[in-house]
């Protein structure tokens, strides 16, 4: 598992976005990252990746003190992989070019990668039907699935995957939780955050709520699917008087 | 009618980023919310001329202004901010400022002092002679502000004006920005931060996937079931 | 006009040490073809120390203000050039007027290449060069009592180096005003916003085809003036020297290195290299490739900013210079 104890971080000196950020992420489950805008939900994921600097607190991860680690030392040293909110996939490589380059830390072992690559098509067979079609020509959702694919080549423990839905269609959302969903199944712990509430608590497994760059809450997602309606009520209301 | 949209379109390739929005900015400070990506920052592009809509028109005192370029809905007195504030970091603050009236055929002394005058409006008079590029965030936000204004635009459209800025510059925009509707200048004004919006805003439009959803008041946009809907996410079917 | 130079040349101690180097030089350079015996400092030499640094302060008026890189920049000195020798010798118009004659066709040329700034960066730079080649190759296949042809035309009986040295000293003149004019006017001032942040000028009402355009004629004028007055001062023109790509890379060289969007900059590069570049060529004669593409590396690792540019980001105080040179020596050192 992953722990968190009085985490402070931000992207600029002086200004912390996390606010003193305690959590324990449970492995082999989803655990679904909510809040308002600018809780500080992408940059809990950023800080612990390496992509935001620690100003106070520590990241432990089965005795591993993460914040000595680089981007690229996580996905390889560590085992955890990040699908970035923006759209990361390169559009004018094929899907097979965009999966090949997925597996640049194992490259050097041609029978694994080959391997890797093969499951994740077992796993999405859309991505098996477009191995040859360049990657900007797919769908939102297929993209989406393709970065997820893509992470999963280096047989990571851990995804982080920030917004899976942003930007697709209801039914293109569907295909992406489904392969979430499966992560679960091989014991891929994944780290999820959304803006989609209703989403995070039917595939999650463990709901963490943000607020103003803190944790205020962590329930299991069974106990809060009849309270989140009041919580986002909550988010939107005015505190205090209207002027 | 300061603004009006009728039936205002945008697509992306197969995404359809704003859908058939029809609304009005007459007389009144506007707010507009809604969740990640429901298309409102696009919207706001549409009408000040960053995109050219793929359908509907816009209208300002009901002269069409679809589609036409940036510099020419500026000049028309259709002003904006960005969420991330375009300076001109080499210039200092007071040319900055001075920039758009720079083409006018106005006195270069009127100019300056015009500019000087809304420098101190903002508070950041004490930095006039700085390099923009020095500036911290927020005070290149007010810089923004106050550069926009020099045209006297009889509209202006704000995103997210309060992300990611200190409570005295939020005060002060917003104390600026009451100031200025008394004086005639409408806004319409982006945010998540939906405190801030509900108490300056006369009126809030809710953007969900694209579409204006709800238009009331801010008492009621709070309590509006559909909202709650918006920002819960829906299920996923 | 006279009274705002005088207001800021006298403003600093800067510019008043400047202003009075600027007219010391302008007296040496205004009795320069009578000295006699100096080394090196020939009236020839002296004509093309002001020939390099007017180019680089005119390409540096499109260059250093607004960003784009104009590779084509030779296509105006040759239109410049043509349009001298043909309307000297088609049309017997003194020789004054014809420089002027060559301006206008640099002026006209500029308008024709004006459509390709709707493209970026290396787009422009390349359609650019393509757009200044295509001209020179057409040349070729144009009549020959028109042009010349592939051959060139002759202009001996134009021949008056005492005239085309005193004819450059007053574009040189001009251009260096118009410089200083641009640094502090409003053009200036909308061209530093428009290369700052070009949507935060567009929201400001600003015209950035239209502003740009005043100065990339601007800078094709002057280009078409100094090939006039160089055909003025060799007596030749033909396409291939006439659209050499040097005039566009030398002179943009010499912006870089000396810190664009300045005026001392174009001045000090372009002054300190052709004054290396003479020296170098006295004992090899190929030495000036060799000289340009060494001050290549030079800027790119070492002075990104330009001489001036580097000086004036560590504040052009005597500490600010020492520190400079330090971190000048680690970096080559390392």
């Amino acid at each position: 598992m992953i722990e968190l104890d009085g985490l402070r971080a931000g992207y600029v000196k002086g200004i912390d976005v996390l606010d003193g950020v305690t959590a324990t992420f449970e492995s082999d489950r989803i655990s679904s990252i909510v809040g308002p805008n600018g809780a500080g939900k992408s940059t809990l994921l950023k800080t612990i990746y390496g992509f935001a600097d620690v100003n106070e607190g520590t990241i432990t991860y089965d005795g591993y003190d993460l914040t000595e680690y680089s981007p690229s030392e996580m996905l390889r040293d560590v085992g955890i992989a990040y699908v970035p909110q923006e759209r990361s996939v390169f559009p004018e490589l094929s899907v097979h070019e965009n999966l090949k380059l997925g597996a640049w830390t194992i490259r050097g072992d041609e029978t694994r990668t080959e391997a890797a690559i093969e499951s994740v098509y077992g796993q999405f067979p859309a991505l098996d039907e477009k191995r040859h079609a360049r990657a900007g020509t797919l769908s939102g959702g297929q993209q989406r699935m393709l970065e997820i694919g893509r992470s999963l080549l280096t047989d990571p423990d851990i995804v982080f995957v920030d917004e899976p839905s942003a930007g697709l269609a209801p039914d293109l959302s569907e295909n992406v939780y489904d392969s979430i969903d499966r992560l679960r199944e091989q014991s891929v712990t994944v780290l999820l955050v959304d803006q989609n509430i209703r989403a995070a608590v039917e595939y999650g497994d463990d709901l963490f709520i943000m607020e103003q760059g803190q944790v205020v809450a962590n329930e299991p997602t069974d106990d809060m699917t009849d309270e989140v309606e009041d919580l986002v009520s909550e988010w939107i209301s005015a505190k205090g008087e209207i002027a | 009618m300061t603004i009006r949209t009728e039936n205002l379109t945008k697509r992306f390739g197969g995404l359809t980023a704003v859908d058939q929005v029809s609304l009005e900015v007459n007389d009144e400070i506007v707010g507009l919310m809604g969740p990640n990506g429901s298309g409102k920052s696009t919207f706001v592009n549409c009408i000040t001329g960053v995109h050219a809509p793929s359908a509907g028109h816009v209208y300002h005192h009901e002269e069409e202004i679809t589609g036409a370029k940036m510099y020419e809905i500026a000049q028309q007195g259709v002003a904006r901010t960005f969420q991330t504030p375009h300076i001109f970091g080499s210039l200092s603050v007071h040319e900055n400022v001075m920039v758009p009236l720079l083409n006018t055929s106005r006195d270069r002394a009127e100019i300056e002092a015009l500019a000087a005058e809304y420098i101190e409006l903002v508070g950041l008079d004490h930095l006039i002679e700085e390099e923009a590029q020095s500036l911290s965030g927020g005070q290149k936000k007010l810089l923004e502000f106050a550069r926009c204004l020099m045209r006297d635009p009889d509209v202006v459209f704000m995103d997210e004006p309060f992300a990611g800025v200190h409570a005295e510059i939020k005060t002060t925009m917003n104390d600026r920005i009451e100031a200025l509707r008394e004086d005639g200048t409408d806004f319409l004004i982006v945010s998540h931060e939906v405190n801030s919006l509900y108490d300056i805003s006369d009126r809030i439009n809710v953007f969900d996937q694209g579409r204006l959803i709800v238009s009331d008041t801010p008492e009621r946009v709070q309590d509006h079931e559909r909202v709650v809907e918006a920002y819960l996410g829906g299920a996923t079917e | 006009m006279a009274n705002w130079l005088v207001g800021a040349a006298l403003e600093s101690t800067r510019n008043r040490v400047l202003s009075v180097l600027a007219v010391l030089t302008l007296l040496v350079l205004l009795i320069g073809p009578f000295f006699r015996g100096i080394p090196i400092i020939s009236q020839s030499f002296l004509f093309y120390l002001m020939f390099w640094t007017g180019l680089a302060l005119a390409i540096n008026v499109v260059f250093g203000f607004t960003g784009y890189i104009p590779f084509g920049y030779f296509a105006f000195y040759g239109v410049g050039s043509y349009g001298f020798a043909m309307s000297y010798l088609h049309l017997n118009v003194p020789l004054p007027v014809a420089v002027l004659v060559g301006g206008a066709f640099g002026l006209v040329t500029g308008v024709v290449f004006l459509p390709m700034f709707r493209l970026e960066g290396i787009y422009f730079a390349i359609a650019n060069f393509a757009g200044a080649y295509a001209i020179r190759i057409a040349i070729n296949l144009t009549p020959d009592d028109l042009t010349g042809g592939a051959t060139g035309l002759e202009l001996a009986s134009a021949y008056a180096p005492l005239q085309s040295y005193y004819a450059v000293l007053v574009v040189t003149v001009g251009v260096v005003l118009v410089t200083a004019w641009l640094l502090r006017s409003r053009l200036g001032v909308m061209l530093m916003a428009i290369r700052d942040d070009p949507i935060a000028a567009e929201t400001s009402g600003i015209n950035r085809g239209r502003i740009r355009s005043y100065a990339w004629l601007l800078s094709t004028v002057f280009a078409g003036l100094y090939g006039a007055i160089d055909a003025w001062n060799t007596a030749i023109v033909d396409p291939a020297s006439s659209f050499d790509v040097l005039l566009s890379v030398k002179p943009l060289l010499y912006a870089i290195f000396g810190g664009p969007g300045t005026l001392l900059g174009p001045v000090l590069g372009a002054g300190s290299l052709y004054f290396v570049d003479t020296l170098i060529w006295r004992a090899l004669p190929l030495g000036s490739y060799l000289l340009t593409g060494l001050v290549l590396m030079l800027v790119v690792l070492v002075l990104p900013r330009g001489i001036i540019g580097e000086l004036e980001y560590r504040k052009l105080s005597l500490s600010g210079v020492a520190d400079g040179l330090a971190e000048f020596w680690n970096r080559v050192v390392s």
